[in-house]
């Protein structure tokens, strides 16, 4: 980094003005001080949420029904976690150490992405969630292929291209629930009953993308309206195809506008579970990594070799 | 005179590939160096070099599987048409068969 | 409680015997490493036990495949009534892949263990005068190497990496090492696979080889007091489980959880 300020209104203005032509900034460029705050702040919490969204889909693997699906869902929690190994890199291009982000999410204080904050009960909720929240993450991490940031940008390409194929697990395990037997429908209607609210809460607000600094400053490309229109386009259909009911009675489409009508979610339910006190799943899968983190603390420096802040 | 690794970047959006080696003192002139042997003809965006004696290989015997690994690939999951089509009529068996609006399908990466 | 249409072979036969012990080994093996997912050390390491354990899971269905070998019309339905339909005692792998992860110390002297015994196992299985076994003995000796040289890494680091680290991994490899014995103990009708030539070697002559391989390591590392004696006996807490007979650590606690699902739709496609 140059010795140069981070808070330079002139060349600040001339840094939005290039990224409006599309340019893509590098890590040894320079770049605004909210520039690399914001990106941090959403690149940690991507990465956060695959480790988190590792956990809810691991306690699967003991139980899956068949060899070929558990080790299928191992393969694919795998993938996961390789991308929370592969984002997390990119925050610690912008200047934040893998280890601090690491202890402060195990510490509780870390953010991630409200879906990933809720227990599961059955193999319905791995269908849900390999299939419904995992597409909706891809239609966001789609849409962060165009992200101003190269090496974020370059690290999506391979994530993206990894969903593809969870895109699929998560459909294939979908479509043997709802042709298989009563149960094993019920099982798959009742959790999408579940996730439908936390799925869309996950897209956010309809925050208007000028109003949207995420936006302004190149970190995402798209709204978070936008995104949630493209999953119900993409997902309805699909569950509906399958005989599957979705569980908004307003929920529908309009071919005029091309556009989806829904129940405005509860919104002061997304804020209660993001940012207030952690739900019970989360605080007993935290609980459980701060203890094993603990008990390892021997292990660290074998692992990972010696931390670079405790050796300076 | 020691060798470097030279790595370099064609896109914005490519990885940084191997392409070659050169000989040089130290890494600040194979840095001044490189930008000639290898990129002359504009061949990139950006570029690397590393010591060559840093640059560690491994067996590459290490990396061909012998057992089939289709489950990790995109290729271990197939016949889609057949399975949707299986949980239609299941649903329509069900008296759950479901023709409300929807958009026009469009096709979407990840689908089969 | 399998698919009512799916006649499981008979599987008190020796070469079925022989196999379900390799097959279940890998199993159950694979399933307690499939612990660390999410949750390892490190990422890195996470990916690196995630492979493992998919590796014993995947190693496991082809051996269940040879169980088979033909006589069952839907395969898949068939390893999943093998991997997953049976009652807790007719699985026959060894009581130390049971035990429960522990911690990573433990976990990594197990692997250490186990990787060692493959390799000898496999290597003399590539002798076997049954075709199949051979040949997919082959295949896994190949992708075994990543499991050596990732176990043989941490050994290594741990013996180096001071007091605490060489501790804990000697506390592990203590409780392994005497359980491990039961590794080999004789499935039923040893004797039969061993005179057909399936087993090149039976299970006292494959305890010799992997001594061999693995004492001078651990006398290298100043683990010479582990190195279970020739003739040392296996302790009764994890004797007789190619007999079937398991304790409490899969009895109650991997074998409910690992195949309720499965138990409680018979017939069910997943």
């Amino acid at each position: 980094m140059s010795a140069t300020s981070t808070c330079d209104p002139v060349r600040e203005e001339e840094f939005l003005a290039r990224l409006d032509e599309g340019h893509r900034v590098e890590p040894y460029e320079w770049m605004p001080d909210t520039y690399r705050t914001l990106n941090v702040k959403f690149i940690e919490m991507h990465a956060n949420s695959e480790i988190m969204g590792a956990l809810p889909e691991r306690e699967w693997i003991a139980r899956a029904p068949t060899l070929k699906r558990k080790r299928s869902l191992a393969a694919k929690v795998q993938d996961e976690v390789g991308h929370a190994h592969l984002i997390y890199r990119v925050a610690e291009s912008l200047g934040r150490p893998r280890r601090a982000m690491y202890e402060d999410l195990i510490a509780g204080k870390g953010r991630f992405h409200n879906v990933f904050h809720y227990p599961t009960y059955t193999w319905g909720d791995v269908a849900c969630i390999g299939f419904l929240v995992d597409g909706a993450a891809i239609v966001t991490q789609r849409a962060l292929l165009d992200t101003s940031y190269a090496p974020y940008a370059r690290v999506m390409k391979r994530v993206v291209a990894e969903e593809s194929l969870h895109y699929r697990h998560g459909e294939d395990i979908m479509l043997a629930l709802a042709s298989g037997t009563d149960e094993q429908f019920e099982m798959l209607q009742e959790a999408v009953n579940r996730w439908w609210e936390p799925i869309m809460h996950f897209f956010g607000t309809a925050v208007p993308a000028e109003q949207d600094p995420m936006i302004r400053w190149g970190v995402k490309g798209r709204s978070n309206e936008a995104s949630r229109q493209e999953w119900l386009n993409t997902y309805v259909p699909k569950m509906w195809d399958m005989g599957i009911d979705t569980p908004d009675p307003k929920l529908a489409y309009d071919p005029e506008t091309g556009w989806w009508d829904y129940t405005e979610p509860d919104w002061d339910r997304l804020a209660q579970i993001v940012k207030g006190e952690p739900t019970e799943a989360t605080a007993s899968r935290l609980y459980w990594r701060q203890l094993l983190h603990r008990h390892h603390a021997w292990l660290h420096d074998i692992i990972l070799g010696p931390d670079p802040a405790a050796a300076a | 005179m020691a060798t470097f690794e030279v790595f370099g970047r064609r896109k914005w959006d490519a990885p940084m590939e191997h392409v070659g080696i050169l000989h040089a003192p130290d890494a600040e002139a194979a840095l001044v160096l490189a930008r000639e042997t290898h990129f002359r003809h504009d061949e990139g965006v950006e570029y690397a070099v590393c010591p060559s004696e840093h640059f560690h290989t491994q067996d590459p015997t290490l990396l061909q599987r012998q057992v089939d690994i289709s489950y990790r690939l995109q290729s271990g999951y197939s016949g889609f048409r057949d399975k949707r089509e299986a949980a239609r009529q299941a649903a329509d068996a069900r008296g759950r068969g479901d023709l409300r609006e929807r958009p026009v399908p469009r096709r979407h990466g990840g689908e089969a | 409680m399998t698919a009512v249409d799916l006649a499981l072979p008979d599987l008190s036969t020796p070469r079925r015997q022989v196999l379900l012990a390799i097959a279940d080994d890998a199993l159950i093996s694979g399933h307690r490493a499939s612990h660390w997912t999410g949750v390892a050390p490190s990422l890195e390491e996470d990916l690196a036990f995630s492979t493992i354990a998919q590796a014993g899971i995947n190693h496991a269905d082809l051996w269940y495949q040879l169980v088979l070998a033909g006589t069952v019309d839907d395969v898949s339905a068939g390893v999943d009534a093998l991997g997953l339909g049976r009652e807790p005692d007719a699985y026959r792998h060894a009581i130390v892949c049971e035990r429960p992860p522990r911690d990573f110390a433990y976990t990594l002297a197990r692997h250490w263990v186990l990787d060692r015994f493959e390799a000898v196992r496999l290597a003399s299985l590539a002798d076997s005068t049954d075709r199949d076994v051979a040949a997919l003995s082959v295949k896994l000796r190949h992708e075994h190497r990543y499991h050596l040289e990732h176990a043989q890494l941490w050994f290594d680091r741990l013996v180096r990496g001071g007091d605490e680290p060489a501790e804990r991994l000697r506390d592990g490899l203590a409780q392994v090492l005497p359980e491990a014995l039961g590794l080999f103990e004789p499935v039923e009708a040893e004797d039969q696979a061993v005179a057909d030539g399936l087993l090149p070697i039976g299970h006292t002559q494959l305890r010799e080889r992997w001594l061999e391989s693995a004492a001078p390591l651990l006398e290298q590392a100043g683990f010479a007091d582990l190195v279970p004696a020739a003739d040392a006996a296996v302790p009764d807490a994890a004797a007789l489980g190619r007999r079937g007979c398991h304790t409490d650590d899969f009895v109650v606690d991997v074998w409910p959880e690992m195949t309720r699902l499965y138990r409680e739709h018979p017939g069910a496609r997943w």
